[in-house]
């Protein structure tokens, strides 16, 4: 039995019996000691996953009803709570928080039977594209593990990329899920504003970020997307999708469809080999039979001044609350008077998380919220009138995921601004609260390059028949750890 | 210009114990100055992107109370109360 | 020329559920934490959910307080750390960006005054503080989050009073506004927080906080006037600032925080989509709502030709309005509304003394039929209302069992109306000679009777004797 299966496989073998949940199971848990060493993808492990796996096997040998995920093992980026476990969002600030609830997207994975294998490191509370913020540590690109993961859910892209677990939630704001899925050759969605459940995400930047898939295949990222997603009462801002089934039709093809190449995303700045991989990604998409043509997003060089702004501005508010009074780390208050305290406490927070608290109180400060937050505000709305006026002469809009290769640990940790702007080709996703996704397409020099797809918002059924038909065509090795 | 004092100022605004403030200054102004671009943009349109819910669509008034006792569950407690450090 | 705005806190304690989640509204019978859950102790990863029916009702006080109620409102949050506030914002209403709280020009007559309403927000309570120990090393806070994310109206008025007594007027009709809407109950503690700012002949504007009574402000703001007024006299510049009440010492007292200086950074809160209310919606709600005040001592003077004095005193009590509503028909609603008015407030004014009442209404209807049918006295009346009260047996019971049913009978009538001529000779010879002392006799025979004495009859009987 092998664990480089996808998670369809899984489900289908254990179905059939060649594999019970116990096996692949314990098979992962012995990977994940093997790895995590040079990994190190974990913040923590579920302690009960053996446990939790003989359970649906005996309900399964009885036939006794099991939820479609038939204990197929998960990692949850540990900004995502899980009740019992705990939720630390690589911080020292909730060093010790065992959130009381399930976030509604785990409570929907663990109804259907998921295992939750354990939680995955990320940047501090998720701010970050390297996974380099964490409070305990790096984690390595399973590729070569003195490469970055990319960010921030690196830890959910190394654990899929590295067959410690079958599929992965993370969470999107800049780029986060697509960017690791990109960088560890796996596939990553992060889906339209609204489509997927915010309660339980701790929050970043609310107005912008989702959870999002990872797995091996398309075909499994639409297997968790159909449960994942859909309204939830816990979530205001979430909309109801009319519950279609995105696995259904995976296979259509993009015969026909008219898909727009970003200039503004394959110009100078973009690394040679990624220019070249994206090239012949269109030609290949041509091949498929779809019509590629030009389309300038212009306002796409904004985005990033725009996105950070907003960002920033969202979470100097959504972290205020981390003052170490009802949770976070050992300090005890005793003597202390308040502002001083939690002045102290919140000293804790990493660099860039407090680089980012600093940019958003400057620009929310009294006088200047016309001139960066509104500013920023307009520039996503002009953002979204762009990409809705594309979407009137194209299907889909397709470029490189990053512009460049992932690089080593440590290589660009001191320059802040550089590493905002690796974010250039994801960003207006986010901004415009459209769908899009990562699919693993080639290596070069043993490093992988991704390809993106961007639809207009609630087409995920279509964007995933995009990126099923371009990541079938692709053949690459098995990950060398 | 982003000065010391700036970031100073800010530290204080959120509550954050700067160490180092010196480190910060020159990094933060080299993103302001970035987001400058944003002030030279000319944009004519007023609109904002909201999302929206109509009236009837928002949560029935309904009293359901939380099932399990959340106060044990805080860092810092002192009977049924949460505890603060002292205010002057 | 005295200048005064006001920014009122109502609670919406008749809601069942807090403005974001589903704890109760009202806290006031919990435990300390009882009345918690991870939304409004802002947990990691909580979301606020907002409450269709605060909306609703800001909405409807909004239009009684005529403001224009925008088809778009939307949220913002205030940033600032405080142990009460968990989240370390509030999220509340915010104008400066176009209209978009829950009401926004209105006005309200006081006296001969127009006091235009600036704007009506929609937006949470923070939780309770309670300090405690002694020295310096011991001393905490204790919180308590019980009342975190209450609903709660903000009301903010044009600097347009001139009085304190302007002001005590305008709080009393809004406390009998948010109670007749079936919105709020004031009599709750810490159901309505008044702040004031006061500025005088143009000088800078003071702002009072931490008043903690109605009757209190109108107490503060006039120490405010005259302590400005000491200090204009002596050419001393009155400084902008905050000065809270000191309830002990009644003055007010210059207050170290500088509230005005703190920078709240207000930014839309985007975990509430904008919420719109469209003109039907409006419509309705407009429709819906109880009648107003003024509208029922309206319908009560020109209807049913009550007094003005206790049409006014009925209208602004929603409890006994209410009572009367459901008592009265056409031919018995003014003795209804005076019953209630002149006699029945004065036994059960109280809340708990309202919540006992055994009374219903169809005591009142019988007890106003019994009077006006003759029946019984509207002494026996006021007898029978008090025994009703207590114990809330029917009327005919009462009026049996405690002998109060007039004497209608002639002959027992005829029987005292003997002894008394017998007892007040001086007194028939004065009645004979002077119709108008005939009432000294009527009175005595009733008072011989208990009251219980059919008056007319009586005085028809006594008549009659005296032609004798």
């Amino acid at each position: 039995m092998s664990l480089g299966i996808s998670a369809t496989q899984y489900l289908q073998q254990v179905r059939n019996g060649s594999t019970s949940v116990e096996e692949y199971v314990a098979k992962t848990l012995e990977r994940i000691v093997k790895v995590e060493k040079k990994v190190h993808a974990f913040i923590s492990v579920n302690e009960n996953a053996l446990t939790q796996a003989k359970q649906i096997d005996k309900k399964l040998k009885v036939k006794e009803k099991v939820g479609s995920c038939l204990g197929m093992p998960v990692s949850i980026k540990d900004n995502i709570c899980t009740k019992g476990m705990k939720t630390t969002c690589a911080s020292k600030m909730l060093e010790d928080f065992v959130a009381p609830y399930d976030a509604t997207v785990v409570s929907r994975l663990k109804s259907q039977d998921a295992i939750i294998i354990g939680k995955a490191n990320l940047d501090e509370f998720a701010m970050g594209s390297t996974t380099e913020f964490s409070y305990f540590g790096s984690t390595g690109n399973p590729w070569n593990t003195d490469y970055v993961p990319g960010g921030s859910s690196g830890g959910s892209g190394a654990s899929v990329s590295a067959l410690e677990c079958l599929a992965s939630l993370g969470s999107d704001t800049g780029g986060s899920v697509r960017s690791p899925a990109s960088f560890c050759s796996v596939v990553g969605l992060k889906p339209t504003y609204g489509l997927v459940s915010r309660y339980g995400l701790v929050s970043f930047a609310n107005s912008i970020e989702q959870i999002g898939p990872l797995a091996r295949t398309v075909e499994d990222v639409a297997f968790i997307l159909n449960i994942i997603s859909g309204h939830d009462p816990h979530d205001n801002t979430t909309l109801d999708n009319g519950k279609p089934d995105y696995a259904k039709d995976l296979d259509a093809g993009i015969s026909g469809k008219k898909i727009g190449i970003i200039s503004e995303m394959i110009g100078d700045g973009i690394d040679k080999d990624v220019a070249a991989a994206t090239n012949r990604a269109v030609s290949k998409l041509q091949r498929l039979g779809a019509e590629c043509i030009p389309i300038s997003i212009d306002s796409a060089v904004h985005s990033v001044a725009a996105y950070y702004t907003i960002a920033s501005a969202e979470a100097s508010s959504n972290l205020a609350r981390y003052d170490n009074i009802r949770y976070g780390y050992n300090f005890d208050l005793e003597g202390y008077e308040f502002n001083a305290y939690i002045s102290k406490a919140r000293g804790n927070f990493g660099p860039e998380v407090t680089r980012r608290m600093l940019l958003g109180a400057f620009v929310l400060s009294a006088g200047y919220y016309g001139k960066y937050y509104l500013k920023a505000q307009k520039v996503r709305s002009l953002i979204k009138s762009q990409l809705d006026e594309a979407f009137k002469k194209v299907d889909l809009l397709v470029a490189p995921t990053m512009p460049i290769l992932p690089f080593k640990i440590g290589e660009k940790i001191d320059d802040p601004l550089t590493l905002y702007l690796l974010d250039i080709n994801t960003i207006i996703a986010n901004l415009a609260g459209i769908p899009a996704i990562s699919i693993p397409y080639e290596l070069a020099h043993g490093l992988p390059i991704g390809i993106q797809f961007f639809a207009n918002r609630m087409q995920e059924k279509l964007l995933l028949q995009a990126a099923y038909a371009l990541h079938k065509t692709t053949n690459l090795p098995e990950v060398p750890l | 210009m982003v000065k010391r004092q700036e970031i100073e100022r800010l530290g204080d605004l959120i509550k954050i114990e700067l160490k180092n403030p010196e480190k910060y200054v020159k990094q933060v102004e080299q993103i302001i100055d970035y987001f400058e671009s944003l002030d030279k943009l000319e944009i004519s349109s007023d609109t904002i992107l909201t999302q929206e819910l109509t009236l009837d669509n928002l949560r029935e008034d309904k009293y359901i109370p939380y099932d399990e006792k959340l106060i044990e569950k805080l860092k810092h407690t002192k009977e049924n109360f949460a505890k603060a450090p002292k205010m002057i | 020329m005295t200048k005064i705005g006001l920014e009122i806190h109502c609670q919406l304690t008749k809601l069942e559920s807090k403005l974001f989640c589903s704890c109760k509204a009202d806290y006031r019978a919990f435990e300390p934490n009882a009345n918690i859950c991870p939304v409004c102790i802002g947990l990691p990863g909580s979301l606020p959910i907002l409450n269709q029916k605060a909306v609703e009702k800001a909405a409807m006080i909004s239009m009684a307080l005529g403001c224009t109620v925008p088809q778009k409102i939307g949220f913002f949050r205030k940033n600032y750390f405080y142990p009460d506030l968990p989240k370390s914002f509030q999220i509340t209403q915010y104008n400066a960006y176009g209209p978009t709280s829950i009401g926004y020009d209105g006005k309200v007559r006081i006296e001969d005054r127009e006091i235009k309403i600036r704007r009506i927000q929609l937006e949470e309570d923070p939780g309770r503080l309670v300090y405690e120990g002694s020295s310096e090393k011991t001393q905490v806070t204790l919180v308590d989050y019980n009342r975190a994310g209450t609903p709660l109206v903000e009301i903010v008025t044009e600097p347009d009073f001139e009085t304190p007594k302007q002001v005590r007027l305008f709080l009393n009709l809004l406390a009998d506004l948010v109670e007749n809407l079936g919105v709020s109950d004031p009599s709750l503690e810490g159901t309505l927080r008044v702040d004031g700012n006061i500025s005088i002949d143009k000088g800078n504007r003071v702002e009072i906080k931490n008043v903690a009574s109605f009757r209190d402000i109108e107490k503060a703001l006039h120490f405010e006037i005259t302590r400005q007024q000491s200090l204009a006299e002596r050419n001393i510049p009155i400084p902008a600032e905050t000065r809270h009440w000191d309830e002990a010492r009644k003055i007010t007292i210059s207050a170290r925080t500088k509230e005005e200086e703190q920078d709240y950074r207000y930014f839309p809160e985007a975990d509430i989509p904008a919420i719109l209310i469209d003109k039907t919606v409006i419509e309705r709600l407009g429709k819906n709502m109880p009648e107003s005040i003024i509208s029922k001592k309206e319908r009560y003077i020109k209807k049913y030709g009550i007094p003005l004095q206790v049409a006014e005193v009925l209208s602004s009590d929603k409890f006994y309005s209410d009572l009367f509503e459901q008592s009265h028909n056409e031919k018995n609603a003014k003795e209804i509304a005076n019953l209630i008015t002149t006699d029945l407030k004065g036994f059960a004014d109280t809340k708990e003394q309202r919540e006992q009442l055994k009374l219903t209404p169809k005591h009142l209807s019988d007890l106003a039929d019994a009077i006006m049918n003759n029946k019984i006295t509207r002494n026996s009346g006021k007898i029978a209302l008090q025994e009703i009260v207590k114990t809330g047996k029917p009327l005919s019971e009462i009026i049996s069992g405690l002998d109060l049913g007039h004497v209608d009978d002639e002959s027992s009538l005829v029987k005292v109306i003997n002894d008394v001529f017998a007892e007040e000779q001086n007194a028939v010879v004065e009645a004979k000679n002077n119709p108008d002392t005939i009432n000294y006799l009527v009175g005595k025979v009733m008072k011989k009777t208990k009251g219980k004495a059919n008056p007319f009859l009586t005085l028809d009987l006594i008549k009659k004797k005296l032609d004798t």
